[in-house]
């Protein structure tokens, strides 16, 4: 009973000192708002603001990493690709992190941009290892999760900067509350759960969203998108041409959603056998 | 009073359809294709009344087409006719005449072969059909009459059979594949000019993720085809680069694979001499990959992603810039490539696409 008194007193604390600290108030008492998640992040509004003479080309899910947003110039054709996801909590966006830089081909380097710091932590990536010419960004700022590359914009690290500075200063862009609410993945529904090559299944994700926002639907490995078939529903084809070696035996189909505001929820796993 | 009472002679008839792909393999007709992931082409792919006219695919150098057509004739009490259709343009022949078994009904859906060959190089033509009937039962006219005009058939020629994972060809890929391999006869041939036309296409290489994600093989052919209408807007990899490679040589018959490559002992990455990566404005040198993937055709090296150094000092100037289309040996690649020790093939595969 003692323990359960202190563990609700101190959650009546943390939220209280929470919620100063995320609150426009918590400045006046010299606060940051570390710690509190970022929630809401429109890559559109932060493109006019940070990047005037840039058009925004397209915006789509990246897997759990987030929405990937290309901007384009038209006087040069200049491109930058940002890559923004907000996670359920900083150890969600590490582990995506985590999980992108060990599955890419460069190798990204933590830290070390003289005294350049963005994010509570970053990477880069420059093609000649040095700090000059960096084209690849990735950092983490609390629950979110940035990945910025370019080949024809030449202040790549000046923008990754100019975010984070806009984070901390609450740009109007961003939001960052006491607490994040991420999209759930309520169940994953299979119409055949095991096939034989040439047959094909629906895949049907059942998702909620707190904030009542749209959702956009992921799966790994991609399955089929009908142009008939609702967002929430894919199709798993077994033919050799979608489906991965070994292809007989069971398959794991891994799911996510991400929802308008660019925040991703937590992967849903289904499985999938095909027999001989 | 009787009144007497004649038909008009001859009878009105009309071609309604006609099927290209009516078998499932492709033995005797065109090859199963679809237009990309999610769209299959409609068969009949010609079939006016619902103003459809979709494209197919052969095989180089295939002779004796088989199609099956439907024609109509305005009355019933015939039991055949005499058809025939002459070609325009370049196509699969004409179809020399053949009788068609209408059996007393007012439609009749016959199969009927081509006498010429399908071009021997790959390409994407067109043709069409003039059909004339020559007799109706017994009645032979003097002259034959036209009955319709079929076309114009737009078709993809491959070199032979599609393999995966294009093993139903997407249009959309094709529509690449058989531009950029115009009028290639053979594989290798194909190859290289494929990777010089991706390689010059405008995307962008970059070493991050974009198209192929999860693992190294399963790409998302959908967004990169909806994508490189923009090719400036397009970053891709050295995974999506070998993939996609992969995708357009299988879909003109080709055995391409991925190889990835890798540094075998610590640190486990590796740094590459001069390279000149694809859509760069210039060369660079020195930065480093945890692999690398290229496509693999007979044992040999195609990698639209990058040029490399392939003079005898591949770490200085001077340069000759050297795009491998097949036509380098996985060693000398390598040894281009980077001077650091043990980077060697780690796997190699057939990617997946969706």
């Amino acid at each position: 009973m003692k323990n359960k008194y202190f563990s609700g007193l101190s959650m009546l604390i943390a939220a209280f000192v929470m919620q100063i600290c995320c609150s426009d108030a918590g400045g006046i008492l010299g606060f940051s708002h570390s710690d509190c998640p970022i929630v809401t992040f429109d890559a559109v509004q932060m493109g006019q603001q940070n990047l005037p003479d840039f058009n925004l080309v397209r915006g789509r899910a990246q897997w759990n990493r987030g929405r990937e947003f290309v901007f384009q110039r038209t006087s040069d054709q200049a491109t930058i690709h940002l890559t923004i996801g907000l996670h359920p909590s900083p150890t969600d966006a590490n582990k995506v992190a985590s999980d992108y830089l060990n599955e890419i081909s460069m190798r990204m380097m933590e830290g070390g941009l003289g005294n350049t710091q963005i994010g509570d932590k970053f990477w880069w990536w420059s093609p000649t290892s040095d700090s000059d010419n960096v084209t690849n960004i990735l950092f983490l700022k609390e629950n979110a999760l940035f990945i910025l590359s370019s080949h024809s914009y030449k202040n790549l690290v000046g923008l990754a900067r100019k975010i984070d500075e806009d984070i901390n200063a609450k740009a109007a862009y961003l939001k960052v509350a006491e607490s994040i609410s991420v999209p759930n993945i309520v169940s994953v529904g299979l119409a055949k759960s095991s096939l034989r090559e040439g047959d094909s299944t629906k895949v049907t994700i059942v998702a909620t969203d707190p904030n009542d926002e749209p959702l956009e639907y992921q799966t790994q490995p991609g399955l089929v998108k009908l142009p008939i078939d609702p967002d929430n529903v894919f199709t798993f084809v077994a033919t050799r041409d979608q489906v991965s070696e070994p292809f007989l035996g069971s398959h794991q189909v891994k799911c996510v959603a991400i929802n308008k505001s660019n925040v991703v929820s937590r992967l849903a796993e289904i499985k999938i056998t095909i027999n001989p | 009073m009787p009144f007497a009472y004649s038909l008009p002679w001859p009878p009105e008839m009309d071609l309604v359809y006609i099927k290209f792909d009516y078998t499932s393999g492709y033995s005797y007709d065109a090859l199963n294709i679809k237009r990309n992931n999610s769209t299959d082409i409609q068969v009949p792919e010609w079939y006016p009344a619902y103003n459809r006219n979709e494209p197919m695919a052969f095989i180089k150098s295939q002779s004796d087409r088989f199609i099956q057509a439907r024609f109509w004739i305005d009355r019933t009490g015939f039991n055949y006719a005499g058809i025939y259709a002459d070609m325009s343009g370049s196509g699969i022949g004409d179809v020399p005449e053949q009788s068609v078994n209408f059996n007393d009904t007012q439609y009749a859906t016959q199969t009927l072969e081509c006498s010429g060959s399908v071009p021997n190089s790959v390409g994407i033509r067109s043709f069409s059909w003039n059909w004339y009937v020559t007799y109706i039962d017994e009645v032979e006219f003097e002259e034959p009459i036209w009955i319709a005009e079929s076309g114009d058939h737009e078709y993809y020629t491959v070199l032979d059979e599609p393999q995966s994972p294009m093993a139903e060809p997407w249009t959309e890929v094709l529509d690449y594949a058989c531009d950029w391999a115009s009028g290639r006869t053979y594989r290798r041939g194909a190859l290289q000019d494929l990777t010089e036309s991706l390689y010059e296409y405008g995307v962008e290489y970059d070493g991050g993720t974009h198209y192929t994600s999860g693992s190294y093989t399963n790409l998302n052919l959908t967004s990169l085809l909806n994508d490189l209408s923009n090719p400036s807007s397009v970053e891709m990899d050295c995974r999506d680069f070998s993939n996609f490679l992969q995708v357009l040589l299988n879909a003109l018959g080709g055995d391409c694979q991925y190889n990835r490559i890798d540094r075998t002992s610590y640190p486990y990455y590796f740094c590459y001499n001069y390279i000149w990566p694809a859509g760069w404005g210039s060369y660079t040198f020195g930065g480093c990959w945890n692999y690398h993937q290229v496509g693999w055709y007979g044992s040999e090296v195609a990698d639209a992603s990058t040029k490399i150094d392939n003079d005898a000092n591949p770490r200085s100037s001077p340069f000759s810039w050297k795009l491998a289309v097949g036509d380098m040996s996985l060693t000398s690649y390598i040894e281009k490539l980077t001077s650091d020790d043990d980077v060697e093939s780690v796997a190699t595969g057939t990617c997946t696409v969706f």
